[in-house]
């Protein structure tokens, strides 16, 4: 059945609240605050925006975050402007998170994509399913 | 026997605005974004809790895989709506819809409860469309 109007009303602000972290997720977001202004209870809060986004609204921050350093790491940019760039304030958790989320050090990342897109750019034939590559005329 | 899909095509009017439209609106990821000399690029992108399969954005350029009247009938094609190229599915279609119509993702159909789940259909910056469901065990 389709929600009510207070449930469609309490849908567009967990949205507005997810479209704001994705606009700010590089300011210091207090998620408390964001939940207030949703006029929600912090748990309620949480609860919905998990059933929607898979996500508590701070493990979204954090991905979103580290999505964004890994896209900057990949530029070429340094381990830590990309930290103050995407919002995290101390270095040396940025690192360690980076570091639970990927696998290796943000350090590593950058060499192994620059690595990697220097590849691509000279090569990149060799990364794409030849077969198909024939047939659309990239060969 | 095969044992699973690696890739799926998706034919788009125009790559750049493609790119935008998947990973601004949709929310997407790109997977890889290679420069295939002036030919265009070979462009995947992946839904946020998707690991495997590749959606690659195939731009309906004349002299790759298509050539002048084949070109020119498939930018039709696409342009009328005539390619489905599949079913997205999330925890919750209500919050999705929202989000997407707030970034102006045109909907052909608004969320509507089925045997299957509430499902809704929108369209992509070309003219594909494509299912987006909320399957009826999810919540």
């Amino acid at each position: 059945m389709k929600p009510s109007s207070p449930r469609m009303h309490l849908y567009k602000q967990i949205v507005d609240a997810k479209l704001y972290i994705d606009d700010f997720y590089m300011n210091a977001i207090d998620l408390e605050l964001i939940a207030s202004r949703a006029c929600i209870s912090k748990f309620h809060f949480h609860r919905i925006f998990k059933a929607c986004y898979n996500k508590t609204p701070h493990e979204y921050l954090t991905h979103l975050r580290i999505k964004h350093a890994k896209q900057l790491l990949s530029n070429g940019s340094p381990t830590p402007d990309v930290c103050l760039t995407v919002g995290f304030e101390s270095l040396s958790s940025f690192c360690k998170l980076f570091k639970k989320k990927e696998s290796v050090t943000p350090a590593e990342y950058r060499a192994m994509t620059l690595r990697q897109n220097k590849l691509y750019k000279h090569q990149p034939l060799n990364f794409i399913p030849n077969g198909y590559a024939s047939y659309l005329g990239w060969e | 026997m095969i044992s699973k899909l690696s890739h799926s095509s998706i034919f788009v009017l125009d790559q750049n605005s493609a790119r935008d439209f998947y990973v601004n609106k949709l929310g997407f990821n790109i997977i890889m974004d290679v420069a295939v000399g002036d030919k265009g690029n070979w462009l995947t992108v992946q839904p946020y809790d998707q690991s495997e399969l590749q959606i690659t954005l195939i731009p309906i350029n004349t002299g790759l895989m298509f050539v002048g009247e084949i070109a020119n009938q498939l930018t039709d094609l696409v342009k009328k709506g005539a390619f489905g190229f599949g079913i997205f599915e999330t925890k919750d279609i209500y919050a999705t819809h929202q989000e997407l119509k707030d970034k102006g993702v045109e909907f052909i159909k608004p969320p509507k409860e089925g045997p299957s789940g509430i499902e809704a259909i929108f369209k992509d910056d070309s003219g594909n469309w494509f299912s987006l469901i909320q399957k009826t065990t999810e919540k």
